[in-house]
């Protein structure tokens, strides 16, 4: 029985990461095997990733002699590398948990998955992109507002070779003070022209 | 459509004749050139250079290639031709933005050719 599988009450559902590291799929402990390291170092090793993600834990250095079971109890004797990663970790302490958390943060901003996110009109090579840049930027007013008041708002006119909003362009044109409805019919040869 | 192509193929040099652009622009422009292909022409309001096609009468505008089609050729009445060869001038660019004002008869000019076209289009 696992670790996991002794507690009833235990819904804990291990990381990816997390699960290679303490279950191999042949239900052996395979920290050993993973690290390609002797089973003792790999415990070091583990208990000084412990130490490095948990600060305050109380973990005492050196030799640790309260087994872990990780894998099947009955791998245990199968398999020499298991036999002799032993632990301190008390197996109701909660820093499992604490480090299975900290093993998805790593999970989730390490190499492991790899972002699909990509800026619009850049598209990796071999890969469609939907998305159409559709304008670089509003053309701003070059009229008196550019100096003042609303400080050049988007321009949408053309007097003179120069992009105008509507409130410049019908001064340039002398039209302020018409009707609205013939302020626009004036200024519609005016528009500013999709380049 | 041979209508068409034979109104756009009777415009001549010194026309003035209405396009529009998809977005809405009123485009006035005045012929400058004519070939057996193209009509060369300016708007007389934002001076804009189009060469349209003389078959489609549709002229590619800008980087986008934006396409601007004749709707009307329609002749003005005299005294609006010539206020718009006038404002044609009056919008050269290079001026101050308070020589562009226009008067009351350019104003009632715009005005004129803003309906005209629209009741005449091809």
């Amino acid at each position: 029985m696992s670790y996991f599988e002794s507690d009833p009450d235990f819904s804990y559902i291990p990381s990816p990461l997390a699960s290679l590291l303490l279950n191999d799929p042949n239900g052996r402990n395979s920290l050993g095997l993973l690290q390609g390291q002797s089973a003792q170092s790999a415990s070091s090793a583990y208990l000084d990733l412990l130490r490095r993600l948990t600060p305050q834990s109380s973990i005492p250095a050196g030799t640790h002699s309260v087994p872990f079971a990780m894998g099947t109890a009955a791998s245990l004797p199968q398999n020499p590398a298991a036999a002799t990663a032993q632990f301190s970790l008390h197996p109701e302490s909660d820093l499992l948990r604490k480090l299975d958390t900290a093993i998805r943060a790593l999970d989730s901003t390490s190499g492991n998955r790899r972002s699909s996110w990509t800026a619009p009109g850049h598209a990796a090579e071999g890969q469609s992109d939907e998305t159409q840049v559709a304008a670089g930027g509003d053309l701003m007013c070059q009229g008196v507002c550019s100096m003042g008041g609303t400080y050049g708002t988007t321009g949408m006119y053309t007097i003179g070779g120069r992009v105008l909003c509507p409130d410049c362009a019908a001064k340039a044109a002398g039209v302020a003070d018409e009707p609205a409805a013939e302020k626009v019919r004036v200024l519609t040869p005016f528009l500013l022209q999709r380049r | 459509m041979t209508d068409r192509v034979d109104r756009l193929s009777g415009l001549a040099k010194g026309d003035i004749f209405h396009a529009a652009s998809p977005n809405g622009a009123s485009l006035i422009c005045l012929v400058l050139a004519i070939t057996k292909s193209t009509i060369e022409a300016r708007t007389v309001t934002t001076q804009c250079h189009f060469v349209f096609d003389r078959r489609t009468g549709i002229a590619e505008w800008g980087a986008d290639r934006v396409p601007c089609t004749i709707d009307s050729v329609a002749p003005l009445p005299p005294d609006i031709h010539r206020v718009m060869l006038e404002i044609d001038l009056k919008f050269r660019p290079g001026k101050g933005l308070d020589d562009y004002k226009l008067t009351a008869t350019e104003k009632h000019a715009l005005l004129f050719v803003d309906g005209h076209y629209a009741s005449n289009r091809l």
